[in-house]
């Protein structure tokens, strides 16, 4: 049995709690811990917001879409938040998103980003369904 | 297609502020999720109490999500304290779980005073 989402939504604000919660819900349905659930929503929460910020800035036509793939392997979560864009947006690396990036890298296992200027926007995470976050 | 469970409602619990005066201080509370969709009431709610110029304590011991969207209106507003003279200083109750951890793994916790949550509000 598999479990998996293949959602789009218009890249606006409202479409980050709503994509915050599907993912969420997948999550849930594969019986992820507390902490696993609060990493996908925070992760989830961050790719799309740059999603929604960034993608779709310069173009005449309004917002685009913002697509989620996410499915179920084994005890892994694995997702994909991407857009249509093309036009300049920040460097993983500028300073304006730095502090997403860094949230993203600490509560993902594995975390892919492709965003080259003129290109559209790819963000990979992995998650561990079960993971338990050391106490601090 | 998809085989995933509907989404939750996407305001579950509604963002909701709320303010209030003890001892000097000006207390902020917040609940629901800070994110992209409410950073921006969040952000008017803390520069219309620290225009008092009293110190203001940003109280999150209620809200279950914050995100970098809302770590930024925090950072604003703690750029605001520190260009707004002696009384306008920022206080932050993360309170525990979820939105303490945010601003642990984000870095941002160890550029604020981070303080225990107010007391609850007693009848008058």
């Amino acid at each position: 049995m598999s479990a998996e989402l293949h959602e789009s939504w218009p890249a606006e604000p409202s479409s980050v709690p709503r994509a915050r919660a599907a993912v969420v819900a997948l999550a849930r349905s594969a019986q992820a811990s507390a902490d696993a659930l609060a990493d996908v929503r925070l992760a989830v929460s961050e790719a799309v917001t740059n999603v929604v910020v960034h993608a779709y800035t310069g173009v005449a036509a309004g917002p685009g879409p913002l697509h989620v793939r996410a499915r179920i392997a084994g005890r892994k979560l694995l997702v994909e938040v991407s857009d249509e864009g093309g036009g300049l947006r920040p460097r993983p690396d500028s300073p304006g998103i730095g502090v997403g990036l860094r949230i993203m890298s600490a509560v993902t296992e594995e975390l892919r980003l492709s965003n080259a200027d003129g290109e559209p926007s790819r963000v990979a995470m992995t998650f561990d369904l079960d993971v338990v976050h050391a106490v601090a | 297609m998809s085989a995933a469970p509907g989404p939750e409602p996407a305001q579950d619990p509604p963002f909701g502020v709320n303010r209030r005066a003890a001892n000097g201080t000006t207390i902020v509370s917040l609940e629901g999720d800070l994110d992209l969709v409410s950073a921006h009431a969040a952000g008017e709610a803390l520069t219309d109490a620290q225009a008092g110029g009293t110190t203001v304590l940003l109280d999150l011991s209620a809200l279950r999500f914050i995100d970098s969207s809302g770590l930024r209106v925090v950072l604003e507003a703690q750029r605001r304290a520190a260009t707004g003279g002696e009384g306008a200083r920022l206080q932050v109750a993360p309170g525990q779980g979820e939105v303490r951890r945010v601003f642990e793994v984000s870095g941002v916790g160890a550029l604020l005073t981070v303080v225990d949550p107010p007391p609850p509000e007693t009848s008058e």
